[in-house]
């Protein structure tokens, strides 16, 4: 017993607030090249030396931003519930602030997905909006995270915000399976899926390669402003720690 | 490039609309994202060092609490 509770000390030492925040300090600029190097070459590949779609002309450039955004916004809920999971369990405090970080980033990519699926489907469906699985279920994850950010801030006690929202988070992942699988499950006016584990990509190589760059810079651009945002949030929560103080001293 | 001129990467055969307000919506979301975290973040910073240097002041005696 006297070992677990050693590591166990050790463990909450290493994901505490104050060495999470020492530890990211060295990544934020690796993650922000990653992020402005990759999206810069995969958007312009994208939009000005992909070639046009045979059925969907030039409007199926906005590929390269909406599958970014609506992967993005699932992973990032998914991100939340093992946040949450973190939190409940283990009582580590960085999940909950990295939860809180990562919440409005997540929303945005996800109004993102909607946004530009909306303006793509106009010239290629006919219609900005229909209600079918793929495009409801969605919404109803931009609702979910709307949901969870509202109890973050719901609570005067950070402890009780927290618990709240990571309940809430952890009840909102069923919808996740639903958004992946409604293309297959139901009928639908969306596409299926561009990239699949077990078989090639129908695009040709040219059209793909620039989305697989895009994905990667704008997983590295999500990466990068949760951990920027994380670190704002340790400082807020833990201003009253001495470590903060000090911090805050030398920059006077 | 696969277009022939600027005026035809503007257009984009009539899906230039669409291609550019998309594109457009999305880097305008992202930069108001970080340009409200970075003055949230720094307004609170300078509250914080204000509130420092309030409690510095009155005294070297109350560093001796800490």
């Amino acid at each position: 017993m006297h070992i677990i509770a050693r590591w166990w000390d050790a463990f909450q030492r290493t994901v505490g607030p104050r060495h999470f925040y020492e530890m990211t300090k060295s990544w934020l600029p690796w993650f922000a090249g990653i992020a402005l190097v990759m999206t810069s070459i995969g958007l312009t590949w994208g939009l000005l030396f992909a070639p046009p779609d045979y059925q969907q002309g030039n409007s199926f450039r906005i590929i390269y931003i909406h599958v970014p955004s609506a992967s993005i916004a699932m992973s990032g809920y998914l991100m939340l519930a093992v946040c949450a999971v973190i939190s409940l369990v283990w009582r580590v405090k960085t999940a909950e602030m990295a939860a809180q970080a990562a919440a409005p980033v997540g929303a945005l990519f996800c109004l993102m997905a909607l946004v530009t699926g909306g303006i793509w489907g106009k010239p290629t469906w006919g219609t900005y909006w229909v209600w079918d699985a793929r495009l409801t279920s969605m919404l109803i994850l931009l609702f979910l995270y709307i949901g969870v950010i509202a109890l973050q801030h719901a609570f005067d006690e950070a402890a009780q915000a927290a618990k709240a929202s990571a309940i809430l988070a952890l009840v909102g992942v069923i919808n996740l399976p639903i958004i992946k699988y409604s293309v297959d499950w139901w009928n639908t006016l969306h596409q299926g899926a561009t990239f699949k584990l077990t078989e090639k990509p129908a695009m040709p190589v040219e059209m793909w390669v620039p989305l697989l760059i895009s994905i990667i810079g704008l997983y590295a651009f999500f990466s990068w402003v949760v951990i920027w945002r994380t670190r704002h949030i340790i400082l807020r929560r833990e201003r009253r720690s001495r470590w903060v103080k000090e911090l805050l001293r030398q920059s006077l | 490039m696969k277009f022939d001129s600027w005026a035809a990467l503007i257009t984009m055969q009539g899906h230039g609309v669409y291609v550019w307000s998309a594109y457009g919506l999305f880097f305008l979301a992202f930069a108001l994202l970080i340009l409200f975290s970075a003055s949230h973040h720094k307004r609170w910073l300078r509250q914080q060092r204000r509130l420092l240097k309030r409690q510095a002041q009155p005294a070297s005696t109350s560093k001796a609490e800490e």
